[in-house]
Order: structure tokens, then C-alpha cells, then sequence
């Protein structure tokens, strides 16, 4: 079996154009989160998103594009025979507006793979690559079936690319199921009133050992586990017992050949919502021990990416490592019961050699991955 | 690199197309094969289920396909939870279901029923929920119409030993857009049921690398239908070596 390694690691969010910008903005405890000039908000929940600056430019085509190529030019090499995964949930969905009439033909760029297409294209790969769609966990599904495949010696390296945008569709969406909060996110926090949208991207190349030796890379971190689940419970609510997520979890030590214990650091999905919220903080004080662990939450900061966010996750938790530092949950100040001494408010120093990251999402989806320094 | 070869039994077959729907041992003709088909929860599902009929046409659409497999492949529906994963292919997604969202928020009424439904994920949840499934789910979005990238990840899923049983198909819609293979989308929705072991199955499917797929070691299969095809056979018995 291959060792799976990462060996690039980028990202664009609301709070910078790299990576470097979102963790150190996270660790001086910034946010990225302002209130939206793009559409008119005055009939939705909320005003505010996570946006990125300079997208807004954008007319004919859809602002995934723009990002994707913010994303991807800050990639170093990329061999033409990597096989790409790109994770969006909705992607072009903003040309739909223009797109509204039924005699007319609808305009490629609505359809996920005009995502991966571009991106394939613009790095000139030889292969046109698949993206993954699964809700809010789809790039960490991505990441988890690329470290596979690399496992099981059916490719040699994979490039994930994760991308949303806030769309005026996937917000009115999102208020229209009352999930929205009229402030800021504020993960783990008692008085949170729900998730506040944002976009973002990222982009993480994984490879076996002899591809990256080959290229000369020095390995960031490896992926040792990986697991996916599903409640089974509720379509677009979490199960509150956290089965699935346990399972996920359980299993990506499992595959780590780890023991729960090992895990000192968790970056939780943590949307601000109640349930999810709480559903997070049971599982993390049932299979791990409280007074050993820390956690937190990015969204807060950043808003929640959707299918971007667990890319995103996974490039922070790498920065993480390498820094031994975990920043803080932005918005997290009146403690929600039992989080107390796991969430943190503020930056913390990393222990352990391992990181977990986990995200769920509409349909019952959980996903984990563990990340083990080099 | 190393040549992996994996390998699973397909053990059942379900579908929704123009022409009809079901699978090899219950086949329900239409006589009007222009559209698809409006599915009903009765023409599925043996007990009434209620969230059958707010799911949107796509879900329907790929419900139904992988109610008929479950059935085909003799795994009833019970309150045990399966480790069963499922894998859906799709290039249009729902996109005629993200157009009907739209047309209630230009009307300044978003629906929230109807966002729901905007994932195109959205009916692999349906099916984890009916038939308890907490495997792996997920959908690839590719502009090849022929699904082997999703048939990949499943074999993937029962050789690393995820689950055992996997559902693997496609599902799309009959919406026309500005890709040049939109021509080549066949609408409608497939599904098979494959599985580690079996002792009664429709044969062996295996896959070398990314391209390579085969049907009974070594029949060369250009996609989810064309295996279809070649499982339509009266399913035998298959013994292993």
C-alpha cells in the first residue's frame, strides 16, 4: 500500500488570496465576514457572507472561473498526467440567472464539469478529470477518494480543486430554510442563530512516495486516514445521536491505525447552526477525551464555504501542523455547555503529531480525515 | 506504478428510461416512449412512502432506478442499518430542479421544499434514509456520458474493503445545454447492485487502471449501459474458480 502524501497545498478565501492570509488572519483573530454588496439582501435573513475581493468583475462568464484561475495560477508545477478531482456543490449556478428562460438553451457553464473541463484546460492536464458533489463534505470526499487511489496504486498523484461561490440562489436557499443567522456566525457559541455563507477555494496536490520524490517535493504532511458515512437520518438535518459522523470518524482511525486517543486536535465543520453544533460537541466529548483535546471553527471567520470548505479545512490543518499552533474560533464567546474547555476562543498551541478534520452535510454526509505531520 | 486490478459481481440491475422501467424480472413498458416516465411511489416501492412523492423528478428518477436494483439483487428494505455505498454519475445533475428553484425566487417566494432538492445528491440521502444505508454516497459530475469513472470508485470502495456492497449507476435528466455532448446524454437512470461475493450474479465486472473495464474478465465495456447490455442475459449462476 502507498504512503499518500501532500505536497502543495493553496487556498483563496474572504480573508486573503493565499493561504498565508487565512491562517495568519485567523491567528490575529480577524474575520473576513461584511455585508453583502453583490445582490440586494433587504428579503433574506441576512446581509452578511464571507466575499471574496475582485470577483464581482465578472459578467459573461461565471464567477467560478475567475476564482478557479485565482486558485491555480498560485500552483507551482503540475505534471500533465495528475488526475484531477475538482469538489463544487453548485459551481456555475450564478449564469442561471441569465439563463432563465426555458425555449432557450442552457448554457454550459451550468453544469459541474464546465468546472473541472477549465481547470483541466488551463493546467493543460491530459485527463478531464470528475468532480465530486456532496454537500458540504464534498472536497473532503474528494481528498478521501484521491488518498485512496493513490493507496491502492490506481494513480500516482491527484490534484483536488475545491470551489464555491456566494450566489444570490444558494442564499436566498439558505434563508428560505431559516439556517442563516442575521449576525455573524458564531460557532459553538450558546447564543449562535445559524451559519452565514461564504466563498472560497482551495487546491491540494497528493502524491505516492515515489512521485514526490521524483519531483523533488518535500512532503507537507500525510494523510494516514480517511472515512466516509452517512446517517441515514434526515435529509437536511444532522442525526442527533452523531452516528454518522462517529462511523466516519471511526473509521478514518481505523484506517490510520490510530486510536481515538492519539487525536489531540479536531477542526470541527462547526457552522453555527444549533443542531450541527451540537452534534459536533457530543461526538468529540464521546470518543475523545475532553480534557486532552482542543477544537475549533473557521467559520466563523470565513463563512461556510460549502464544498470548498473541506478542502479549505484540510490546507489550514496542514499550516496547523507546521506551525503547532490551532487559531481560534472567531465569534465564539459566550461558551455553548460542554464546549468549554475543548472549542477554542483564542490561537493554542498543537500537540500531537496527528490532526483530525471533519465536515457533514444535506443528505446525511460525514466525512473525516486525519493528518499526520512529516 | 502498480497495475490494480479489482473486481466485483453485479447481482442486480434497475432502471427508468423513455421506453420503460424496472429490472430483468419485472419490466414495465410505456406506451408513449418520448418523455420520461411520471414515476409513482406505488410503481416502486412495495409500502406507501410518503417522502417519495415531494422528492423533485430528478430524484424520482434516480430513487426509482436504485429501488428496482435493491429489489433485482434480493436486498429488502428493514430496520437494520447496511453498509452499503452508493455512487451516482451525472452530467445535467438537477438542473431542471436548480431552474425551478430559481423561477420561485425571481417571484421573491424562494421554496425551501424545492431547495432541498437543489443537490444533486440529494436522492442517494433519500435512498440512505429508506433503506438505512450509512456507507459511502457521493456524486460525480464528468462530461463523459459514460459513467466508469463511478464504477472506478465503486470497485474501489469493495476492494479497500469500505463496504461490500456498492450501487453504482447514473441518473440524468432530459435537459439540453450549450455542451457540445449534450447530444449523447442518454436521460433516464441505471443502477447496479455490486458486490464482493456472490454465488448468483450477472457476471464479473473488473477494471484495470482508470480507462480499463471489463465484463467477465474479458469482454472490453464502453460504459454503464453498454454493460447493461451485456448483463441482459438471464442472470446464471456464477461459480468461483
Amino acid at each position: 500500500m502507498n504512503t499518500v502524501y501532500i505536497t502543495q497545498t493553496k487556498a483563496v478565501t474572504s480573508m486573503g488570496p493565499d493561504l498565508e492570509s487565512l491562517y495568519n488572519g485567523l491567528i490575529d483573530q480577524k474575520s473576513g465576514i461584511a455585508k453583502i454588496t453583490r445582490f440586494n439582501t433587504s428579503s433574506y435573513t441576512s446581509p452578511w457572507a464571507g466575499i471574496i475581493d475582485g470577483l464581482d468583475h465578472t459578467k459573461r462568464r461565471s464567477k467560478i472561473f475567475k476564482l478557479s484561475d485565482m486558485l491555480t495560477r498560485q500552483l507551482c508545477a503540475v505534471e500533465n498526467n495528475t488526475f484531477l478531482i475538482s469538489a463544487s456543490t453548485k459551481a456555475g449556478i450564478d449564469m442561471l440567472e441569465n439563463n432563465i428562460q426555458e425555449s432557450e438553451m442552457l448554457s454550459k457553464d451550468l453544469l459541474l464539469s464546465s468546472l473541472t473541463e477549465y481547470i483541466a484546460s488551463k493546467l493543460k492536464l491530459n485527463n478531464k478529470g470528475i468532480n465530486i458533489d456532496c454537500a458540504c463534505a464534498s472536497s473532503t470526499i474528494a481528498v478521501a477518494k484521491a488518498a485512496s487511489l493513490i493507496q491502492m496504486g490506481v494513480v500516482d498523484s491527484v490534484l483536488i480543486c475545491c470551489m464555491d461561490i456566494v450566489s444570490q440562489f444558494v442564499f436566498s436557499g439558505f434563508s428560505a430554510l431559516g439556517a442563516m443567522s442575521d449576525e455573524p456566525a458564531r460557532p459553538f457559541d450558546k447564543n449562535r442563530k445559524g451559519l452565514t455563507l461564504g466563498e472560497g477555494a482551495a487546491a491540494i496536490m497528493l502524491m505516492n512516495e515515489e512521485k514526490a520524490r521524483h519531483h523533488g517535493n518535500t512532503p507537507l504532511a500525510i494523510i494516514t486516514g480517511w472515512g466516509i458515512a452517512s446517517d441515514a437520518a434526515h435529509l437536511t438535518a444532522p442525526a442527533k445521536n452523531g452516528d454518522g459522523l462517529k462511523l466516519a470518524i471511526e473509521k478514518a482511525c481505523k484506517k490510520a491505525k490510530i486510536s481515538a486517543n492519539d487525536i489531540h486536535a479536531v477542526n470541527t465543520h462547526g457552522t453555527g447552526t444549533k443542531y450541527n453544533d451540537s452534534m459536533e460537541i457530543n461526538v468529540i466529548r464521546s470518543m475523545f477525551n475532553p480534557n486532552k483535546v482542543i477544537a475549533n471553527s473557521i467559520k466563523g471567520a470565513i463563512g461556510h464555504t460549502l464544498g470548498a470548505a473541506g478542502g479549505i479545512e484540510i490546507a489550514l490543518c496542514v499550516k496547523m501542523l507546521e506551525k503547532e499552533m490551532m487559531p481560534g474560533t472567531f465569534g465564539f464567546l459566550d461558551p455553548e455547555k460542554g464546549s468549554e474547555k475543548i472549542i477554542c476562543p483564542d490561537a493554542r498551541p498543537l500537540t500531537g503529531d496527528f490532526i483530525l478534520t471533519t465536515n457533514s452535510g444535506f443528505g446525511g454526509t460525514n466525512a473525516a480525515i486525519i493528518l499526520k505531520k512529516t | 506504478m502498480n497495475e490494480r486490478k479489482m473486481e466485483a459481481f453485479i447481482t442486480g440491475i434497475g432502471w427508468v428510461s423513455k421506453e420503460s422501467m424496472g429490472h430483468t424480472n419485472r419490466i414495465q413498458p410505456f406506451d408513449q416512449s418520448t418523455i420520461l416516465p411520471e414515476i409513482k411511489g406505488k410503481d416502486i416501492l412495495d409500502h406507501p412512502h410518503k417522502p417519495f412523492g415531494r422528492m423533485d423528478s430528478f430524484s424520482k428518477l434516480g430513487f426509482a432506478a436504485i429501488a428496482f436494483a435493491m429489489n433485482d439483487a434480493g436486498i429488502k428494505k428493514d430496520e437494520k442499518k447496511k453498509n452499503v455505498s452508493m455512487i451516482a454519475s451525472t452530467v445535467t445533475g438537477c438542473l431542471e430542479t436548480d431552474i425551478n428553484f430559481q423561477k420561485t425566487m425571481l417571484k421573491k417566494l424562494p421554496s425551501p421544499a424545492i431547495f432541498a432538492y437543489t443537490l444533486a445528491t440529494s436522492f442517494l440521502g433519500e435512498a440512505s434514509i429508506y433503506f438505512g444505508l450509512t456507507g459511502e454516497s457521493f456524486v460525480i459530475n464528468e462530461k463523459e456520458t459514460n459513467g466508469l469513472k463511478g464504477l472506478l470508485m465503486a470497485l474501489e470502495i469493495i476492494n479497500s474493503g469500505v463496504s461490500d456492497i456498492v450501487l453504482c449507476g447514473t441518473c440524468n435528466s432530459d435537459i439540453k445545454t450549450t455542451n457540445a455532448d449534450s447530444r449523447s446524454i442518454r436521460p433516464g437512470s441505471l443502477f447496479f447492485v455490486i458486490e464482493k461475493e456472490s454465488f448468483h450474479s450477472y457476471g464479473i465486472v473488473t477494471s484495470t487502471l482508470l480507462e480499463n473495464f471489463y465484463y467477465q474478465k474479458d469482454t472490453k465495456i464502453t460504459g454503464l449501459y453498454d454493460l447493461a447490455q451485456k448483463c441482459s442475459t438471464k442472470k446464471h449462476k456464477h461459480y468461483k474458480d
